[in-house]
Order: structure tokens, then sequence, then C-alpha cells
């Protein structure tokens, strides 16, 4: 093998073909299993299609990929999910608008990408740390499908509960 | 207000980026709408599944608050992959609420799919038993985990528990006569797996659990001369499974049974966490005996046990190579043995400490001579330590440190230790000090090293004073993640309530559990913990006996995944 690693064509779903160095590319662990699965490693023409994925939000994962490109591969799952650290740079590169978070969510999630799913899902997560359900609805835009009636009956349900 | 801080920042990514296309200019600017509403129906875009798994990183309290968000969030928050999270505690106060919510609302019933039960009964003869019963057996195939303190009450749901795991008798009412009343079959419990026996238990017990058919993976047992005979040849069945045992109490002259015990430990062989609690075995022979028959193929992540220098010799030589946590404690005033500790250096992640020894340079040469970047989790209880210098030295070399547990420790806690703490400390998620030894005014800490820097805290326990700088400072911080919360009182003091009713509103939007030290005058009052909680609508009442927190190491551990990291987290 050469240093060099050879490029390959991502398509995203609008069509704008991206040339991505292959190491970027296995970033994501979708495109990893069809280049192993397909033998198309060596073929340097061949195009990816992804079919859930805009050029907008490729874009910006390309950039996540080129940043992320030296990083070990993610052990499983941590079971403490709450003590998962997001870095400096993660967490500027997810500062944006609630549309394309929720886009990187999906597409991180199709392209199996881990580490950008953790960072993307605790961000949204955190957004709706210490607020009220009121807040929450506010925040995110969700109707309030409950009548008094229910939300008090659940209410006292609610505080049979403890921690595990 | 996020638009404007951007903006600067926006101006330089501009020009960095002007030959970029339309496209990606749109995109700076939308980059810079961080946490912006939008006015559409985003959320539904994300799949049950996701959404679900952006709950799974929420702390318990806040699953309780995205409940009530909508109908089909309260279902979300219910879904058996967050379940562990919750636990239903069934009391003589909510028992009725909890059956007549049962009778009237049978159309809720499937929200009520607890798998964690706790049933708390102080009385032996309670009149509301058989509503008990009732509410049990309405839950039963859905319970995965019960504590109960009787046993009548596990006989009355014998046949109903067909998917128990895991059973924690650990509470049992010390009544002997529910003992020789009861008849629980624990062969019926197909899928037992885990079973916890109170510290002062009966020998029936033991007759009892003759019934288990099942191999079990954890277990707990008590060591009395009066019924070895029983619970020897009974850990010996289970011995060859075990991954996880607990030796909870030992009253038994270990000469006469010394040969029973060493022939019973060498049956183990996939024994992982060894417990011999350190609260009531303050024997060493007995964990001699043990630690000496036990093969070498066990892979001991976890031992519990008194020690002395030639049993850390003995531990080290066996299972280094697997051991991540260490809890100690050592009757002795020389800390001579914790040198020994130098060869688990790079192994050990959790180490608790227990000793009354005056400790000088042992301490560095036993955990940190150079920086240490494996151990996380670091308590030492009781420990003298005379020289400042290299307490500071310690925690500088151990920079990954996650839990820091100094609430027994024997040291100095001044202004230069708390900013040892904070500049160097910077990944710490469980942080328990003593109140602060220091003299000088508060102002001499506001120059230095300030608590902002372990913005990961899940737990703190200290005195108000970095609390009150950040405060008096007006740093405008929030430990956004900090869900327990303890508050002391040291020399230096604060004038008021107002204060302290202040710097909780402000610095810990997401808090669960405040306690504060109620042995001095100033202690917050039911009426200022009610007005906290106005603010503050996760928190719950306090978390009882923080300073007796400890690696809660009680997790099963999962045959598919052993190297994982545990629930050991606090120390």
């Amino acid at each position: 093998m050469c240093d060099e690693m050879p490029n390959i064509k991502l398509e995203s779903s609008d069509g704008e073909i991206f040339d991505v160095d292959v190491k970027i590319a296995k970033c994501s662990g979708t495109i990893r299993t069809m280049l192993e699965d397909c033998g198309m490693e060596d073929n340097v023409n061949a195009i990816v299609p992804l079919l859930n994925v805009n050029s907008a939000i490729l874009r910006k994962i390309l950039v996540w990929a080129d940043h992320h490109k030296d990083d070990p591969l993610p052990a499983e799952d941590d079971e403490n999910k709450r003590t998962y650290h997001i870095s400096l740079w993660d967490a500027d590169f997810v500062k944006v608008d609630q549309s394309t978070l929720f886009d990187l969510i999906l597409a991180a999630n199709y392209l199996d990408i881990k580490s950008l799913l953790h960072v993307t899902c605790k961000t949204v997560a955190n957004m709706m740390e210490g607020k009220t359900p009121e807040m929450i609805r506010k925040f995110f835009n969700i109707p309030n499908d409950f009548t008094p009636a229910e939300k008090e009956q659940l209410g006292a349900e609610n505080e049979w509960s403890e921690e595990e | 207000m996020d638009i404007h801080i951007e903006s600067c920042a926006l101006e330089q990514v501009f020009k960095k980026k002007i030959t970029d296309t339309l496209r990606g200019f749109l995109e700076i600017i939308m980059d810079a709408l961080t946490d912006v509403p939008l006015d559409s129906k985003l959320l539904p875009v994300l799949s049950h599944k996701m959404l679900i798994r952006i709950f799974s990183y929420l702390s318990y309290g806040d699953l309780q608050q995205i409940k009530f968000v909508c109908k089909d969030w309260y279902h979300l928050a219910s879904a058996p992959e967050l379940q562990g999270k919750f636990k239903l505690v069934i009391t003589e106060r909510n028992l009725s609420d909890i059956y007549d919510f049962m009778e009237r609302r049978k159309d809720l019933l499937e929200y009520l799919t607890y798998e964690s039960v706790e049933v708390n009964e102080y009385r032996t003869n309670s009149p509301n038993f058989q509503s008990l019963v009732k509410v049990l057996r309405n839950l039963g195939t859905h319970i995965f985990k019960l504590k109960l303190r009787k046993l009548s009450t596990l006989s009355s749901i014998n046949d109903h528990l067909p998917n128990l795991k895991e059973l924690d008798l650990s509470q049992l009412l010390p009544d002997s006569e529910q003992y020789s009343k009861s008849q629980v079959n624990f062969g019926k419990f197909g899928s037992l797996e885990s079973l916890l026996v109170p510290v002062f238990s009966n020998p029936t017990l033991y007759q009892l659990l003759s019934s288990v058919k099942v191999p079990l993976k954890k277990l707990s047992v008590t060591l009395f001369s009066d019924w070895m005979h029983t619970v020897l040849p009974f850990l010996k069945t289970c011995a060859s499974l075990l991954r996880w045992l607990e030796i909870n109490r030992i009253n038994a002259d270990l000469g006469v049974h010394k040969l029973e015990l060493q022939e019973v430990f060498k049956k183990f062989v996939q024994l992982e966490v060894l417990i011999i609690d350190l609260k009531y075995i303050l024997t060493i022979d007995f964990s001699k005996i043990i630690l000496t028959s036990l093969p070498q193929e066990n892979s001991l992540t976890t031992i519990e046990t008194i020690c002395d220098a030639d049993l850390i010799n003995l531990i080290v030589r066996k299972w280094s190579s697997s051991l991540e946590c260490l809890r100690l404690r050592n009757n002795g005033v020389q800390g001579d043995f914790i040198k020994q500790l130098s060869s688990l250096n790079g192994k050990l992640r959790h180490l608790h400490l227990y000793c009354s020894a005056f400790i000088h340079e042992e301490l560095l040469d036993g955990l940190a001579l150079k920086t240490n970047v494996m151990l996380t989790g670091l308590n030492l209880g009781g420990i003298n330590i005379l020289n400042e210098e290299i307490f500071h030295q310690l925690l500088q070399n151990l920079p990954n440190l996650t839990v820091l547990n100094l609430i027994h420790c024997k040291v100095d806690l001044d202004d230069e230790s708390m900013e040892c703490i904070f500049s160097h400390l910077v990944h710490l998620r469980h942080l328990l000090l003593k109140p602060c030894t220091s003299d000088e005014y508060i102002e001499s800490l506001y120059e230095k090293a300030n608590i902002t820097n372990l913005k990961w805290l899940h737990t703190l326990v200290s005195c108000y004073c970095p609390i009150a700088v950040l405060s008096d400072l007006n740093l405008n911080f929030k430990f956004r993640e900090l869900n327990k919360l303890g508050l002391q009182t040291c020399s230096r003091g604060r004038d008021g309530p107002d204060y302290r009713l202040k710097y909780i509103n402000e610095c810990f939007p997401a808090l669960e559990e405040l306690t504060s030290e109620d042995d001095t005058d100033n202690m917050l009052t039911l009426d200022e913990f009610q007005e906290i909680h106005k603010n503050l609508p996760r928190l719950r009442e306090g978390f009882q006996n923080y300073s007796n927190i400890r690696i809660s190491n009680k997790a099963i551990p999962n045959s598919d995944n052993h190297k994982s990291k545990r629930n050991n987290e606090i120390l």
C-alpha cells in the first residue's frame, strides 16, 4: 500500500458529488462496511450514493470526519452516558440551529458515526437539562396534549418512584 | 444574546472562508443561531428510537420532567431502555394510593411497568397486606429487580415473579418468626441471578435457599458458626459460576472451618468481584484464607478487604493484570503497606484506602511517584496526611481523577489545597471535601484558580467558599450537570441565608439532591428549602450520609462485556 490514500466519491441526496479521502470517509461505519463488503476499496471511480444525507449536512459531516480521522475507534456504548465528555471543538461544531442538529443526528445514525451521534444526542439532552416541562415545550415547540386530569393522575404515579 | 457573542468570531470565520460558496455562508450564519428555537415542528423528525437515545443521556430528575412534556414523551420516557433509571418504592404511606390507582384506572396500567420495585414495610402485621400482595401481583411479570423486608410478602407472590433476576433481602426485618413461618420456594424464580441476604440472618433462610435451582452470578452471604453446615455447601454449589461475592459478616471459629473454607474457595473459577465487608469483618486471617485459596484464574477486578503488606503482596502477585478497583483497610499506624501498591500503577482505576496511619512519602510512592493517568477514583478515608506539599504533588500527579473523596481524610484543606484541586483535577465529576480550614478572608480566594474549572461536576460536597467566590466575582457560571450538592459550614462562614439561596439558585440549575450540614445554626431551614425548590424543579430530598458514599459496585458483571466500566463511579 502506498502512503497516499485514494479518494472516493460520495453523492448526496440532492446529487452533489464530493471527492473524499477514503480515510475520512471511513469514519462512517456504513461506508466502511460498504467499501469492505463490496471490495470497492481499490476502485477509485466508485460513487457511493448517500440517499438520506443532503449536501449541506454531508459537507458538515466531512468537516467532522476530517477533524476526527485519526481518533481511535470508539469502544462499545459507554454504560454511563451521562459521563461522556464533549471536547471544545466538538461543542463548537454542534452549535447549530435545531433543524441542522436533528439532521446531523439522523445522518450520524444513518452513516453510523458513533462519536458524532454521541455528541449530537448529548447536546440535545443538554438542552433539556434543568428545564421545566413548560420550558421544554416552548423550546422545542411541542404542543401540550395532556388534559389537567391526566396530568394529575400521572403526576401522582410519578411520585412513587425513586432514582435507581 | 448568543448571536451577538458569536458575531465577532463570525467575522473572522467570514474572512477565512471568503472563497466558500454561498451555501457555506448560509451555513455559517445558521451556525450562529445557537439554541434559538425555530418556529416549526422539529423534534418529530426524530424517530422514537432516537428520542429514547437522547433521553438516555438524562438524569433521573430530568426524565421525571420530560414525562410531562407530552403524551408521546410520557410513553417514551417509560421505555424499557430507560427503566434502569427508575425504581418503584412502595411504602405504607403510598400503598393505598397505588392500590386505588390500579383499581380505578385500569386503562393506565400499561404505564406501570416498573422493572425495579422496593417494598419498605416495617410492621410485621400490616393491615394493608392484601393490597400490597395485589399490587405486587399486578406488577409481577415486569419485575426484574425486587427488594423486600418480609419473607411472608415474598411467599405470597412466589408464583408471580417469573422474570425476577435480582432479589435483595439485605434489609429483611430481624424477626425470627417470619423465617420459620414463611415457605418460599426459590426454585420458582427461574431467572434468578442475584441474591443478597441480610447481615443479621438466620439459619432458616439458608435452609430455604437450598431450593435455589438456577446458577447464581451474584451472592452475598453471612458466615456464622451455627449455620456453617448449611452455608458452606450452598456456597460450594454456587462457586463455579459466581462472578460477584460479598461476605458481609463472619462470626465463626476459623480454626475449625479452615479446611472447608479452603476447599470451597478453590472451586471458584470466574469470580470478578470479591467483597469482604470492611464494616463488619476486621479479622485479617479470614481474608488470608480466602485470597490464598482462590485460584489465580479468577480475573478479579474488584477486591475489598482488610489487609497488611503481605496480603497486598499476594493480591498484586495473583491479580495485578485484572485488578481495577481496590478497597483496603489497614489497622496499623504505619503507612508502609501503601508502597506495595506501586506495582499496580497504570492498572488500578479506583482506590479506597481506609486506615488511621500517619502518611508521609508513602502515599506518593505507592500511588503516583510519576504521573498516573490510569487512576480515576480516589478515596482517602481516615488517613493523616502530614505533609501538604506531598498532598499537592499527589493531586498534580493524578490528572485524570473523576472521583475524589476527602471527607474522612485528615488533611488541612486550606486555600492552596483547594486551588490545587481546582486547577489540576479538571476531569472531576464527584468531589467530596471537608469544610476548608482557611482562616484568611475569602478575598484571598479571588486570585486563585476557581471551581469553574470543574465544569463536569455531578456531585459536590464542600463548604460554601468555592461557590461564594463565583457569586462574589459575578462569574455567572452554571454547573449544568451537577445534581447532588452537599453544603457544609466552615470557620470562614458567611452571614445570612440570602447568600446561600442566591448561590444555589444561580449555579445549580440541574440540582436534584441537596443536603446541608444539620448540626450548626447555619443549616438551611425548611422555608429556604421550599424557596429553592421553586426555582429548581428537580430538587428532591437531600441525599443521606454523603460522608459514607462509597463505590456501589453492585451491578452483576455482564458476561458479554467483561471489561466494561461498571457502576463503580463513586468512591
